[in-house]
Formats: C-alpha cells, structure tokens, sequence
C-alpha cells in the first residue's frame, strides 16, 4: 500500500508536468467545466422554477440532491476521469508500457493525464453546496456530515466503478464508446431527480440494475430527512456508501481479469 | 534464463468483406480464429544473444509480447528467471527491459531527463546507482547531449538511444529489442549496436533482438531463432545456418588480359560467367575446398584477381522468406 | 468521405448496438421523468404534458442525430500534421469535416428509429399538427441540421491556435445544448431570458423546427425561420471561410 501511494506520488508528479506543458490551456479548460456545469444547474433550475416543486421534493431539497450529486461527480472526475480512456490507452498499445513497469496498470491508467476540467467541477460543486445546504432544513450532526462526505466519496467511486468496468470492454470489444456517453448522460442528468419520480419500479431499477440513487438520491435523503421517498429501510440507506467502495473493487478486479485479454496493436 | 515451452498465441478476427456497403456487411462477418505463434519452443542461457527472425507477420512481435508479459499465451509456458511474465508481473518487469523500435516506452511530452528520473522512482533505484548508470551509458549513447529535449523534438536516433537507456537504467538481467535500428543512419546503428553488446560482455545481459537489419544479427548475435507463420524453422547458431541454406560458396575469377579462360572449372565446381567478364565458381564446402578451386583455375590460366564470396546472411533470410511465399 | 463517417459510426457493431440500447434507455427515462414532472399540473407556460413529452422525446432525437457533438477530425489532424495535406486537397478541410458529419448522421439513424419506436410504444409521440406542419418541421431541421453542422466546424478549428481544443468545446456544447432548446423546451425558460435566446442561432436548430411541429407559429412565421437560418447558415460558413483561409496561412508560414 506504501509502494502503491509511493508510486502514485511519483505517476502524478509526470501527469502535472505533462500538464504544464499545455498550460495555456489551463483557464479554458476550467471555464470549460463551468459551463458545461453551469448548463446542469440551469436545466434543473429553470425545471424548479417552471414547475415548483419535483415528486413531493422542494427545491431546496432538489437543490442539496443535485449539490451531491456534483460534488461526488468531482470526486470521481477528480481521481477517476481517465478511466474513459481505457479504449484509446489499448487501441494505441499505450498499456503495453503499462504491463512493462513495475507497478498497476490501473493506477497508471489514472495518472495518465491530470486532468485540469476537475477543478472546474469541485468549483461548482462546492458552490452549489454552499448555497442550497443553508436553504434546505437540515438537522446537522457531527456524525451526519462524515457520513455526507463519506457518501460523496463513495458515489465519485460508483461512478468511476461504472465507467471502469466499461472501459475494461475494450479489451475485447473493438469500440464501447457510446456506452461511455450513456453513463455520463444518464448520471449528469438523471442523477440529479429525486428517483421516486420514476416510480417504485424505477426507483428499484436505478438502485439495483443502474445504480444511479447512491450518486445522489440516497445521501440527499438521509441528509434532508426525506428517506420517506426511499423503498427500502433508513438503516439500509446508512450503509449505501459501502456498495461504492465495493463497486469500484469489484471494476479493478474485473478490469485486471479483462485485462489478460489484451491483444497489443502491431505485429 | 528464459524457458519456453509449446507456446500459442490464437487471435480472434472478422474476415474480412469486400464489395458494395462492406463497412456495413462488416457488422455481422463472421468471426474466425488466427494463429498467430504455434507451438514454439525454445531456451536462452544466460548472457546469449539471440536473433529472433522471420518474415512481417510470422509471429515474431507477439512471441517477444509474450515474453514480456504484454500478451497472455492461448496455452503453453513462458518462464524467464523463474517467473512468469503475466502471472508475477510486478516482480518480472524488475528483470526485464524492452525497447520498441515502433513506439516509445518514455514519456512523450516531457525531457528525456524526467523521463529518466521517473524510471529511477518507479524501479526504485538509489541515487548513487542513477547517477554512475547514466555516466555509463553516456560514454556510449551520448545521451547528456539531449537530456532537456522533450522526447517528441528528438531525433529517432536519440529517441531509439534515451528508449535504451531507459530500459536498461534499472539494470535487467534480460534485455528485448523489438526493431531497435529501423530508420536509423548507420552511426546510430553502431552506437546501438555497441551499447548492446558492451552490456551483455560487461554485465551478462541475456539479449533477444528482432530485426530485418542483417548487421544488427552479424554484429551481435551468436544464436538464430527462425520462425515462419508462427513455427519455430531454425533455432542454431549463424554459421549452420547459412550451410543449411546456402550450402555453396563461391570463387570470383578475374582472368588475365590475354588468358585463355576455356579450361577454369575444377571438379564439384559450377561454373557461371558474368556478363562483366569474370566467372564464378560455385562449389560445395562439403565436397571439396576453395584452395582446391582456386588452384585449379591458376593451372589452367592466367589469373588478374580473385576473391572468395562468403555467404550472406541478407541471402539465407531472402531465400527463407521466399520459401515463406510459395 | 461520408463511408468513412458512418462506418467510423457503424464499424464496431457493439458500438451500434450500445447506441440503440442507449437511446432506447434515453427516450424510456424521458418519456417517465416528464410525465412525473407534470404530474399535477395541467398546463405549464400554456403547454399541456403530452406536448411537452412529445416535444422533450423529438428533442433528443435531433440532438442525437443532427448534433453528434462531436468535434470533427480538425483537431487531430492539425496534431498529427497531417492537416497541411488536407488543406491543399481539392476537396478542401471544411467539405471533408462536412462530408463526415454526414456520414455519423446516417450512422446515427439506426438510433433514431429505435428511440421512434420506443417513444410510439409509450405513447409518448404526438403526431405533427398538420402535413403543412411536418414539411415546415423537417426543412427547418433540415436547415438547423446545417448550422450545426458548419458551427461545429468553426469550433474545431479552435484547433489552429490551441493544443486542448476539450475546454473551447465544452463551453460551446454547453451553451449550444442548453439554448437550443434540446434539454428544456424554451417555452419554460424565464421571460428575461428568451431575448437573449432568440438572438442565438441555437434555438432554430431544435426549438423553432419542434414548434412548427406542435403547429406553433414560431416568431415571424415559417418564412421568418427559413430566412433567419439561411442567414445564420451563410454567417456561419463565412466564418468557416475566413477561419480556413486564416488557417491556411498560418500553416503556410509555420511550414515556412
């Protein structure tokens, strides 16, 4: 674990430095984020603003839902974004040099690029957060707000778990780019309703088949009290966090496996 | 040192369509199965330099991504030092280095010289050791000239020597080089070619070397690995080699101005003559001797010149890839 | 050019595949998440909920198959140097990119049919108002389809001055997707908003073909529309104009 932080340090510091050399790019890239953040927050807000309140919730709530949900999206654009790259790392034979070195191939994959559009989402999310906590009520406890930020983490990992074990299809599939779209639509924009809207049966699917409730919906519940929208036990809603971390085990084992699958481009 | 045994490697591709909307009938082509390496087999002692040849697409790239650890085997057993490359990964890249010659094991956008340092935090290398590896390999590669160029401004040349560099900074026990010298000019060969050589004399460095430069393979290597559509056709030593495929030599004769040339042409000689007026003689080492033809010839007349053709190993490989064609 | 656009989006045919399923998903979860929203009101900014599921499901169609959102292959050809060539082709960057645009079209098709038929089997499409109103719907979308596709250009070549040509895309992406009307009809937008709106040519892209379709009259009448869109379509390929020729001057001088 030492050896795996140690060479995480050293990973970065060339990901920085590749970076830096493109520096012009730095500000463009953050505004970038913005924006296409700032396109989320207007889609919800003009939806609050037209039609009130969505299934029962208040905008507030809506509000604190959709802050979550950004902000364990930055988590997971923060330590995970490269995981889309999985297609282009294999079609190029970059992850040959991957399996050369001494250390994970995963972990290389991550610090391929440091990614500059990641501040461009903490930001927002930050300030999402720091806006709609204060409006909706909330009863804060020490406890509560480790657990919140614990969830955020978590839901960063599901997200990444997803695209993950998305990418690890392209050792065997020529092209699942479409998929990538997919996932990133489907939690950029329906991550942040409320997921009672879809009805029981909806709700059930996008907890159990397409995990989106552990990116937002859940943790929002918990922390606004509203886990009278939820279908299953409050105490089961307190353990949510763990199915992200196990998600994203579950992604690096089925990437490594996959992995053997590697057929290196060129002759 | 490496050990490898029956090894197969099967590669899963559509067949191909051709004809009107191909790219659309492409989607439901059938899937068929391709074998790329068959049942190869071979072992390298330590401190040998093996030349793995064969034609473009015979199986050699994806033996040595095998052996690295790149490509997991359809079946059969790879061992190098004892490990096996894609099992014991981690432990494996310790004791092996590799250089592409098609593509870069470094990092693209920044100087060599980070690239280097990165190399030395990943392998774990101490300071000491760093700094007195690459003094030595400066004396041979003159890597210091280019230390704080990015590696995408350099020259294939110092590309190809900061990849070498590169992978033997942590000092593997064996060394594989997948086209080291295509495209480079002839004193960047040379500098390779030393550098190779220099490690495995001073530090026993196993090497296995594929190449379609015929000098890379003269200079360096005592052993041949042939293979041909994914078999393994020759595994010896260069000299059998060229008896097996080039089982003649061949004695050049210029005549003299005035030399009546009627009478050259011993025994178990064949006779050629070429069109700028000097003849050759084939003739067979096993049956009889260049001495013998060539005292022959200056009985019979009057000699100008003369010199004896030894066999190329360019020829042998050309034979042997024609062979592949038919 | 255009085979190589659609069998860029045809050739891997798990990728087809994974498009239609995802379409499918797409229109399943629209058709659910407005009907929910509605639930309750009857009408909203005069908009009653089938329209309004109608409008968001034909929305996303055209933003699947007329905007793939994608920049065009100018950003790795100036990479790769291999732009100089293109260049000095006949057939030019700008019809290459064009050429390709049209290709991922026809191989977003396949798409468009699944999410029809899906969104059919929900009921959630409502037929176009009149035949009048179809043919006014599909040659402004045609038309929209156009600016999109010229628009897109002239933000890849972004790529002439800039290395990272991901942020310049982003804020355009998301200013094109938001205005355009293919998230949320404008008719919800805020009304100190719409002037602003109405002044980019994102809305006739979406909006303004989606409003002849529920039989709206759009600002000025389908003639307005039309005209607008052929201005816009003509500003847009100056711009790709000037921006090629600017281009291919500064190629020239760095080739020296």
């Amino acid at each position: 674990m030492a050896d795996l932080l140690r060479d995480f340090r050293i990973l970065l510091r060339v990901a920085w430095l590749t970076e830096l050399e493109h520096k012009a790019n730095f500000f463009i890239s953050v505004i970038g984020a913005l924006a296409f953040n700032a396109g989320q927050l207007l889609f919800i807000g003009v939806l609050l603003n037209a039609f009130g309140s969505i299934a029962g919730w208040t905008p507030a709530e809506v509000m604190v839902l959709f802050g979550i949900r950004m902000a364990s999206h930055s988590m997971y654009a923060f330590f995970f974004r490269r995981v889309i790259d999985v297609d282009l790392v294999v079609h190029t034979g970059e992850f040959d040099r991957y399996l050369l070195r001494p250390t994970s191939p995963f972990l290389q994959l991550l610090t391929r690029r440091f990614n500059l559009q990641q501040f461009g989402d903490v930001i927002v999310a930050a300030a999402i957060l720091a806006v709609a906590l204060p409006k909706a009520s909330i009863t804060w406890h020490p406890l509560l707000a480790l657990w919140l930020v614990i969830a955020i983490g978590a839901g960063g990992m599901l997200e990444g778990a997803l695209q993950l074990a998305r990418g690890a299809l392209a050792f065997r599939l020529q092209n699942t780019q479409s998929l990538t779209a997919l996932i990133d639509t489907v939690f950029g924009t329906y991550g942040n309703f409320p997921l009672q809207i879809f009805g029981t049966l909806g709700s059930i699917l996008f907890t159990v088949v397409l995990p989106l409730a552990f990116v937002g919906w859940i943790p929002a519940a918990i922390v606004t009290g509203r886990t009278d929208s939820l279908w299953f036990p409050t105490w089961l809603a307190w353990l949510s966090p763990a199915v992200g971390v196990a998600g994203m085990a579950a992604a690096i084992f089925f990437f490594t496996r996959q992995s053997r699958h590697y057929s290196s481009p060129g002759s | 040192m490496i050990e490898v045994v029956e090894l197969v490697k099967e590669f899963r591709k559509p067949q191909p369509t051709t004809g009107r909307l191909a790219g659309v009938r492409q989607l439901w082509a059938p899937r068929r199965t391709v074998r790329a390496v068959d049942q190869v087999g071979f072992a390298v002692e330590r401190g040998e330099i093996v030349g793995y040849l064969g034609a473009n697409g015979a199986g050699k790239s994806t033996t040595i991504k095998m052996l690295t650890g790149i490509v997991v085997p359809t079946s059969g057993t790879v061992t190098v030092n004892g490990l096996v490359p894609w099992a014991n990964r981690k432990k494996h890249a310790y004791n092996i280095g590799v250089v592409f010659g098609q593509k870069t094991q470094l990092w693209f956008d920044l100087p060599l010289r980070v690239s280097l340092e990165t190399i030395r935090d990943l392998y774990r290398i101490g300071a000491a050791d760093y700094v007195s590896r690459i003094d030595e390999f400066d004396e041979v590669l003159q890597i210091k000239d280019f230390m704080d160029t990015p590696i995408r401004s350099l020259s294939l040349g110092q590309r190809m020597r900061g990849d070498l560099a590169g992978a033997m900074l942590h000092r593997p026990q064996v060394l594989y080089l997948d086209e080291p010298t295509v495209g480079l000019d002839v004193v960047a060969k040379q500098a390779l070619r030393d550098f190779i050589a220099e490690q495995n004399r001073v530090h026993s460095t196993t090497v296995m070397i594929t190449t379609h430069d015929m000098d890379d393979i003269e200079q360096l290597c005592r052993r041949i690995v042939l293979i041909d559509r994914g078999r393994v056709v020759y595994d010896g030593d260069l000299s059998s080699l060229k008896r097996r495929y080039l089982p003649f030599r061949e004695v050049v004769i210029t005549p003299g101005a005035n030399a009546d040339t009627a009478y050259i042409g011993a025994k178990h000689a064949d006779r050629l003559e070429n069109a700028d007026g000097t003849i050759s003689l084939r003739f067979d080492p096993e049956r009889t001797s260049a001495a013998a033809v060539i005292a022959q010839a200056a009985s019979t007349a009057d000699i100008a010149d003369l010199h004896v053709n030894e066999p190329k190993l360019e020829d042998v490989v050309r034979l042997i890839y024609a062979e592949a064609e038919r | 050019m255009i085979r190589l656009g659609s069998t860029n989006a045809l050739f891997f045919r798990a990728n087809l595949a994974l498009s239609m399923v995802s379409v499918a998903l797409q229109t399943v979860l629209l058709v659910t998440v407005w009907r929910a929203v509605y639930s309750g009101h009857g009408q909203v900014a005069g908009i009653n909920e089938a329209d309004a599921v109608s409008y968001a499901v034909i929305a996303m169609l055209l933003w699947h198959i007329a905007l793939p959102w994608q920049l065009s292959s100018i950003p790795d050809r100036v990479r790769e140097g291999t732009v100089a060539t293109d260049l000095i082709r006949p057939i030019g960057v700008v019809g290459q990119s064009l050429l390709q645009a049209v290709g991922a079209t026809v191989g977003a098709i396949p798409g468009v049919m699944v999410g029809l038929a899906v969104a059919f089997a929900f009921g959630g499409l409502e037929p176009p108002a009149s035949t009048g109103a179809l043919g006014g719907f599909l040659l402004t979308a045609a038309l929209g389809w156009s600016i999109a596709a010229m628009l897109n250009i002239a933000v890849s070549m972004v790529a002439f001055w800039t290395t990272d040509t991901r942020g310049p895309f982003y804020i355009y992406r998301a200013v094109a997707s938001f205005a355009s009307g293919a998230l949320i009809p404008l008719w919800f937008m805020p009304t100190w908003l719409r002037p602003l709106l109405d002044a980019l040519p994102f809305g006739l892209q979406v909006f303004a073909p989606l409003q002849l379709w529920h039989g709206q009259e759009p600002i000025g009448r389908l003639w307005a529309v039309l005209a607008t869109q052929l201005a816009w379509l003509a500003a847009a390929a100056a711009i790709v104009a000037l921006v090629s020729w600017r281009a291919l001057r500064k190629v020239v001088i760095n080739g020296g």
